[in-house]
């Protein structure tokens, strides 16, 4: 009979996609911070004027003003990561400090105005964490008084070792107003299984310069 | 009678700093190249952020009372050093190291506290 011989095609059943890592937890601060900074490019005429003229004492955060990404993120005090398949929340102890990492599929609204931690979009490539950050308002990137003039871009890229115990993350901060060539640090994270981020609130009252 | 004995060390150091104050520019407003050390009577402590400070009321070799400030960090920081109020408390008597204000107000940035106890406890 003809339809013994029909086949039936059944389309192969497409293995399950690995879930990316788990990067979930508070991390403390494992490298040292230098505010000088490792590897910094030589600044622009522009920001070396400005870097000369600097007062630290102008500096916002005497008057209890968030520093802003990246200087937020790039200092010792520890953070915490939140993490969904849509987006990942990083909780900063510094500041209060929240950065919203909207992974793939994110559609941004046409009109986005400057922001101290800016935009942030991530995706995953395979074991690597990539997160690209613009639209961060004006301000500066070292409390030394180096200056980025809005036209910074972070692109942060993070991975997991020693068995989820490291989180590393290499930060390519690109400023032409500020750098010829990008500004690329490195630092390292170890995980506190038990930790958890203290409120951090600050009353311009309280400063002493 | 004076139960507070003072005393105030100067040391030159020459140290690289490579850890950031996170908040203001440590090295534009504390003399990093050099170290102060003072010893005396904890009046408060200030668990704040983004500093916490204590108080210190120091009296020097002329008899002279002070009130020191340290600046340290703030509460996150100092609980994972486990520096808290509960552990250091008004009336204990303690030294204290750490780099001077430019401006020469009695105020450093604490790097190394001695507790009551004598043993030392670095901070930053």
């Amino acid at each position: 009979m003809a339809w013994l011989g029909l086949v039936v095609a059944i389309p192969p059943i497409a293995p399950a996609a690995e879930p990316p890592p788990n990067l979930a937890g508070v991390w403390l601060a494992t490298s040292p911070r230098n505010a000088g900074g490792a590897n910094r490019p030589e600044p622009t005429p522009r920001a070396r004027t400005d870097l000369e003229a600097f007062d630290p004492l102008d500096d916002p955060v005497i008057r209890c003003v968030m520093p802003g990404f990246p200087r937020s993120g790039l200092i010792i005090y520890p953070f915490e990561i939140v993490q969904t398949d849509e987006m990942l929340v990083f909780l900063y102890e510094a500041f209060g400090m929240v950065r919203r990492i909207h992974m793939d599929g994110w559609e941004p609204p046409d009109y986005l105005p400057p922001a101290r931690s800016g935009y942030s979009v991530g995706h995953w490539e395979e074991d690597i964490l990539l997160i690209n950050t613009t639209h961060v308002a004006p301000g500066l990137l070292t409390g030394g008084g180096l200056r980025q003039y809005g036209d910074v871009e972070v692109l942060e890229r993070f991975r997991l070792r020693d068995d989820r115990q490291v989180l590393e993350v290499e930060v390519t901060i690109t400023a032409p107003e500020t750098f010829s060539v990008p500004w690329v640090r490195s630092f390292t994270w170890e995980l506190d299984p038990d930790g958890m981020i203290y409120e951090s609130v600050c009353d311009p009252a309280d400063s002493r310069f | 009678m004076r139960t507070v004995v003072g005393l105030v060390l100067v040391t030159l150091l020459s140290i690289a700093v490579t850890t950031a104050a996170a908040h203001h520019s440590l090295a534009a407003l504390f003399d990093t190249a050099r170290t102060v050390t003072v010893t005396g009577e904890v009046t408060r402590f200030e668990f704040i952020a983004p500093h916490g400070y204590i108080h210190l009321h120091v009296v020097d070799e002329f008899d002279e009372p002070t009130v020191w400030q340290l600046e340290t960090y703030p509460p996150g920081m100092l609980i994972r050093r486990g520096l808290t109020p509960d552990v250091l408390r008004p009336g204990q008597k303690i030294s204290a190291r750490g780099y001077p204000s430019r401006d020469g107000r009695p105020l450093m940035r604490l790097l190394t506290i001695t507790m009551p106890n004598g043993k030392d406890r670095q901070i930053q």
